[in-house]
């Protein structure tokens, strides 16, 4: 209650119910997003992770319930420039694309402008700021297709970066990365979260890597969404096995 | 020379590099979308309206232009439909598209020859005309592919992006199968029908082979498809040859070629 009173709200998911056909995923979930978490979402596959963040962009629709982002019905929001979105497929693109980084953040930076606005050298310039903020500068000029798993991850969230949002969805984003890269992207996430004070909701697999990071943990089970204090894993309190047996995750 | 005394291969040579233009820009952004059936089904749809113009007496230009543009909605409107199964929207409209043409080419029992210039390309037959439509047409789809850059390079690298990042994605794929329409009905005076869409695509596939950025990549299937055109016409007047096969030929040279000396440097190194 306290956190409430002093928080902002940002997003706010009230008793959503969501079924795919006859295959219910969602019963009467909630959930409050505030400015600057960093909440992680986890859930076994098919538990509804995805299905939960595209609910919230309103890419779905809930057969029930109601949700808030910015204080305003998702189906009446229109100010997606302060959402990013790093959708789960994002670094599985066509690798075969001609299209270097500079360009691929381009055409985001180019979208937030509005419908037919041309570029100007202050849009680029912004480019150029959330190039580096990923530690991309360099390889402004590479075909995007010849990094690594871990840099295109990298590519993918300067797209996000160069509208300025203040939320960011992460849908599962170190699948496919090696350690290291996973490592790399953990501490750049912690950065923007800290030092930008961008609040991220991330969902994901990895509780281990994730739960040292986040300040807020959610677990998607038996169709509701349920808490979890991160700080009790970082003290020891509960630990690692306990949690994937009692969510059954793998 | 003496290719530049004749009226119709000046004609021709003008009407070439507009379609040298205008195909291989629409082409790059069809490969990338993995969409390079569109080519083909609309091609096939624009044979039954030449068929339907050259029947009742009509410019066969803009008749093949109007079908094409009837396919292209068709497209979408089925698009939507099977959107789990995109090709279908293409295959049905193929098929359509081809039964048509061929009713109205048995109703149309006279014209089997302008048809046959239709189906491989003939540059005696383009006219004044055909180079105003085809010109007019040319101006369109450039200004709007300048225009509409961005987006649609977005939507070809991450359409669920583009989405979300608020551009309207399926008025801007509708208003790009239109103008692949308008692309596919004027360019078959040269290439011919059933050729139309290997200028669009292989000039694409060449400059994916070495471009270093998707501006480069636009500006080298431009010029693939430019050489192309002019070789081929050039050399399909001096040897006889059909041009559209000439020029389609000549374009898989280069791309041939491109890959060659790719493999070449690459051993190299």
């Amino acid at each position: 209650m306290q956190r409430e009173k002093v928080m902002e709200k940002i997003i706010e998911v009230k008793d959503i119910t969501f079924s795919y056909g006859s295959k219910t995923i969602l019963e009467n979930a909630s959930l409050t997003v505030f400015r600057s978490d960093f909440l992680a979402v986890v859930g076994p596959n098919g538990s509804g992770k995805s299905t939960l963040i595209k609910l919230i962009l309103g890419l779905l629709k809930p057969q029930k319930g109601k949700i808030l982002i910015f204080n305003t019905p998702v189906e009446a929001f229109n100010q997606w420039k302060k959402i990013g979105y790093l959708s789960q497929r994002a670094a599985f693109f066509n690798s075969h694309f001609p299209a270097t980084v500079r360009e691929v953040v381009g055409a985001q930076a180019s979208a937030h402008l509005g419908f037919l606005k041309p570029m100007r050298p202050k849009d680029w310039e912004r480019v150029e700021k959330s190039l580096e903020m990923v530690g991309l500068s360099e390889l402004g000029n590479c075909l995007v297709g010849r990094l690594s798993g871990g840099q295109q991850q990298k590519v993918m969230l300067a797209r996000i970066l160069v509208a300025e949002p203040e939320l960011l969805f992460l849908d599962e984003p170190m699948v496919g990365l090696d350690p290291e890269s996973q490592e790399s992207l953990y501490m750049l996430l912690e950065k923007l979260h800290k030092e930008q004070g961008l609040t991220i909701v991330m969902v994901t697999h990895d509780i281990s890597g994730t739960v040292k990071r986040v300040n807020r943990m959610v677990c998607i089970h038996q169709n509701k969404i349920l808490e979890h204090d991160p700080q009790l894993y970082k003290d020891k309190k509960i630990t690692h096995s306990y949690i994937t047996q009692l969510y059954h995750l793998h | 020379m003496e290719i530049f005394e004749y009226h119709f291969m000046q004609r021709a040579l003008t009407a070439g590099i507009i379609v040298g233009i205008i195909c291989p820009i629409i082409g790059i952004f069809l490969v990338l979308r993995r969409l390079s059936l569109i080519g083909d089904t609309l091609s096939h749809i624009s044979l039954a309206g030449v068929a339907a113009g050259l029947t009742a007496g009509f410019n066969a230009t803009i008749t093949a232009m109007l079908f094409a543009l009837g396919g292209s909605l068709g497209i979408e409107y089925l698009r939507r439909h099977y959107s789990k199964y995109a090709e279908l929207a293409t295959a049905i409209t193929m098929s359509s598209g081809m039964g048509l043409a061929v009713i109205l080419i048995s109703l149309g029992r006279g014209n089997t020859a302008s048809v046959l210039c239709y189906l491989f390309g003939s540059i005696a037959s383009v006219t004044k005309m055909d180079l105003f439509i085809m010109a007019a047409v040319g101006l369109i789809v450039v200004v709007s592919i300048i225009v509409l850059y961005w987006p649609l390079f977005f939507i070809a690298f991450d359409e669920e992006g583009a989405r979300i990042a608020g551009i309207p994605v399926n008025k801007i794929n509708l208003y790009f199968t239109v103008l692949t329409a308008i692309t596919v009905a004027v360019s078959m005076r040269i290439v011919g029908i059933l050729l139309v869409s290997s200028l669009m695509i292989i000039p694409a596939a060449t400059s994916m082979q070495i471009a270093k950025s998707f501006k480069a990549s636009v500006y080298i299937s431009v010029a693939a498809a430019l050489l192309s055109v002019v070789s081929g016409l050039v050399l399909s007047f001096y040897f006889s040859l059909a041009p559209g096969g000439t020029i389609i030929m000549f374009s898989l040279f280069i791309l041939l070629l491109v890959i060659s000396f790719k493999k070449l440097f690459a051993a190299q190194k």
